[in-house]
């Protein structure tokens, strides 16, 4: 009788103490959506099925691929980002970011993370050591990097600011506020947003990505705030105002617009397919040769999409 | 301690302060139940009518146009939204913007559903009710239609002239305490002229009166204390005359006694005249014995002497006191004719009812003429049986015969002392059948004679 309590709770300190996600297999290819709502991650096939769908102990807003089997979760009001490994679904790292987390950007196995209570960014290494900060203007929020520098928009100010890679503060280019979406083509910036105040933003504007200076402008109404590139090289972004996706070609011009999901926040490219996240009718849109192919009931609220493709 | 007419007052502005403070807050709340509630359901009419109009897609510049031209026709304010910003579009993004509508409502007119909201509402600076109607497209929230009314509260409208209401309020309160303390002063100067008059009455003023013309309460309460003040009056001045009658009854004989005491002191008094004035003397004595005991009765029967009720036979008693009364009869050769039913039991004391009969008996001997008859007899009823006594003397005149019962009265004023009675006889006998819970009536006519009619209680057990 001893010996069973003891089993007991053994069990209960060794094997309940740590929770662990489904597994996804290492070579499945996925698109996964974080329904920030619902609290949930779906994970689906490209044959546009669920997958696996896992439930969040903690209000995660955002999610990013490390590598292609670690996943990394994290969010506003959550200290600790955890760095999941997919292929057991176990917790190998976490990263003690402080509350205020509000995107994540991987390169090159390092990870950037931008927080808006310190307005700072941070780079971590995937065992969640922090190697470098750096500070910002106010709220930073999206970032991207061509290799060489590292862009971050300050939702809440009218600067970008631009990093080296090893977070020192190189330039600061004038910006409006509330911009949110980056994409590069080329030599160019691509820069989304939402509009300052109540006048909302309708274009993306054209950043020279050596000297900050604009351009031009691709009017894709109302909102415009995520780009992907598609396997055909065509640029997607998505208009949350409008609900519409435009395709746009590497040059730049509007060669499709198509009227898909409700309140959209973000596009993947996944396989031959554009998928949409609708984030007030909780679907995922399937788009091919501007036609929705396929609609996908997911957890409520999907707000980001990440894509893993694994080379075969 | 406070006035009466303080208190009222206090109680009236207290009624007054409540009236209006319960006004404020009932009109308030029917402002906000019923004028609010129409308003609404007038709003929602027009939200209907602008939402029946969208046809999906996009909300177009027409559209909003022509909600625009809605507000033309209408008191309430109508306007059309498509902005996403206002529509809390960004709302998983922290943007520094305040949007119309909040991230509740949001999902919400996603869902279809109507919004009403009633409260401050920060776009408008001010108080509002607000009907948001969804414009919904494959679920997506292409716009919304906002129909709003501000909420004109009385206390915004009180905020813009506060001293005026404040004024206002306080001269009405002014006014009405004014009002209500002349007319309580009104309604309490008869109770102060009420107190005054029983305060002079407490003195020994009984010609007091107070004079109150008003029909209501304090007027009867006037009306009785002036009823009150008259019978006092009248009891004092029976008091008076009486003591004064009855000093005078005792005089006369005592001034006789003392003459012919002081006559024999002097010898004046032959040896022939001293029998006659002996008998004089003794008969004065007697008298004046009479009248003591005659008060004495009288007194006693006032202060409501103790009365022994027991069953008498009716004809038994009369015969007894027709022995005391018979050589009194026999001196003026009057005779007794007796029909008394034999059977008849009265509930009375027997005592009192004797002394009742030989009373009534001897006035009736004392007012007949020599050689006549009085007839007595009684009547049954059902609870009662009523004796009368006839005699055939020579009558009352109707303007006496209310008062022959009151003390010291006397029908022919000129026979006060040659009769013999002390005048007291009808009062002691009307006294006492009172205290038996019994009637005492008469009925005369000039020159014929007289009827008293006794009635008293008879024993009801008899009859088992």
């Amino acid at each position: 009788m001893k010996k069973l309590y003891m089993l007991l709770l053994i069990c209960f300190i060794g094997g309940c103490s740590e929770t662990a996600y489904p597994a996804i297999p290492t070579h499945t290819d996925f698109v996964a959506s974080l329904n920030s709502l619902g609290g949930s991650i779906d994970f689906i096939s490209d044959e546009a099925e669920i997958l696996e769908s896992w439930e969040l102990e903690e209000a995660y807003t955002g999610f990013a691929l490390v590598k292609d089997d670690l996943l990394l979760l994290y969010g506003y009001t959550v200290e600790q980002a955890p760095i999941i490994e997919l292929s057991t679904g176990k917790q190998v790292a976490s990263i003690d970011v402080g509350e205020g987390t509000t995107y994540a950007y991987v390169y090159e196995e390092k990870v950037y993370i931008a927080n808006a209570l310190k307005n700072t960014v941070s780079a971590y290494n995937i065992k969640g050591k922090k190697l470098q900060a750096s500070s910002t203007g106010n709220y930073p929020m999206a970032m991207i990097s061509d290799g060489k520098h590292i862009f971050v928009v300050n939702f809440k100010d009218e600067v970008l600011s631009v990093l080296s890679m090893n977070l020192e503060q190189v330039d600061e280019w004038v910006i409006p506020t509330s911009s949110h979406g980056l994409f590069i083509q080329d030599n160019e910036l691509w820069l989304g947003g939402h509009g300052a105040g109540s006048s909302p933003n309708s274009s993306i504007k054209r950043i020279n990505i050596e000297s900050g200076e604009l351009i031009g402008e691709i009017e894709a109404p109302i909102m415009p705030i995520n780009m992907a590139r598609a396997s055909n090289g065509h640029i997607f972004t998505v208009s949350h105002g409008s609900s519409t996706v435009y395709e746009l070609s590497e040059s730049g011009e509007v060669l499709n617009s198509l009227k898909a999901g409700a309140n959209p926040f973000w596009i993947s490219s996944f396989g031959e397919s554009m998928v949409l996240a609708g984030y007030d009718d909780h679907q995922l849109y399937f788009i091919q040769s501007n036609d929705i192919i396929k609609k996908l009931q997911v957890g409520k609220g999907p707000f980001q999409l990440v894509v893993r493709e694994v080379e075969r | 301690m406070k006035k009466l007419s303080v208190k009222i007052w206090m109680l009236l502005l207290l009624f007054i302060a409540i009236t209006i403070v319960f006004l404020v807050i009932f009109t308030n709340f029917l402002y906000e139940e019923l004028y609010v509630e129409d308003t609404e359901t007038s709003m929602i009419e027009i939200a209907v009518n602008l939402q029946d109009m969208y046809n999906g897609g996009p909300v177009t510049n027409e559209f909003i146009k022509r909600t625009e031209d809605f507000n033309r026709f209408s008191d309430m304010e109508v306007f059309a939204v498509r902005n996403p910003k206002e529509l809390s579009a960004c709302l998983p993004f922290d943007i520094d913007y305040e949007s119309l509508i909040g991230p509740e409502e949001r999902v919400q007119l996603i869902a279809g559903e109507t919004v009403i909201k009633r409260g401050y509402e920060k776009r408008f600076n001010r108080e509002v009710v607000s009907v948001i109607y969804p414009l919904v497209d494959e679920n997506r929230l292409e716009g919304i239609i906002y129909v709003y009314v501000p909420l004109t509260k009385m206390t915004e409208m009180a905020s813009k002239d506060v001293i005026f209401l404040l004024a206002t309020v306080s001269l009405l309160l002014l006014l009405m305490a004014w009002i209500s303390l002349k007319t309580v002063q009104k309604v309490l100067v008869p109770l102060d002229k009420l107190k005054v008059a029983a305060n002079e009455m407490a003195v020994g003023n009984y010609e007091t009166r107070v004079n109150i013309k008003s029909s209501d309460e304090i007027g009867e309460l006037a009306k009785t204390f002036n009823q009150m003040a008259t019978s006092i009056q009248q009891e004092d001045e029976k008091k008076r005359d009486f003591l004064s009658i009855v000093s005078h009854e005792l005089r006369t004989p005592i001034s006789y006694i003392k003459g012919y005491g002081e006559a024999f002191e002097q010898g004046l008094v032959t040896e022939e005249k001293k029998k006659e004035i002996y008998t004089l003397i003794v008969q004065e004595a007697n008298r004046m014995q009479k009248l003591t005991n005659d008060l004495l009765t009288l007194a006693r029967s006032e202060h409501h002497q103790e009365v022994h009720l027991t069953p008498l036979v009716l004809s038994e008693v009369v015969r007894e006191v027709l022995q005391l009364v018979k050589s009194l009869a026999d001196k003026k050769h009057i005779k007794f004719t007796v029909t008394i039913d034999e059977e008849t039991i009265i509930k009375a004391d027997e005592q009192m009812t004797k002394q009742i009969l030989i009373n009534i008996l001897e006035n009736a001997i004392h007012y007949s003429s020599d050689s006549s008859t009085i007839i007595i007899g009684n009547e049954l009823s059902k609870k009662e049986t009523t004796i009368h006594i006839k005699d055939e003397g020579c009558g009352i005149a109707p303007e006496h015969l209310a008062h022959i019962t009151e003390r010291f009265y006397r029908v022919n004023k000129a026979r006060s002392r040659l009769d013999g009675g002390t005048g007291l006889g009808l009062s002691i006998a009307s006294q006492l059948i009172e205290l038996q819970k019994g009637k005492l009536d008469f009925k005369s006519e000039i020159k014929k004679g007289t009827v008293a009619y006794i009635t008293l209680p008879i024993w009801e057990d008899s009859f088992l």
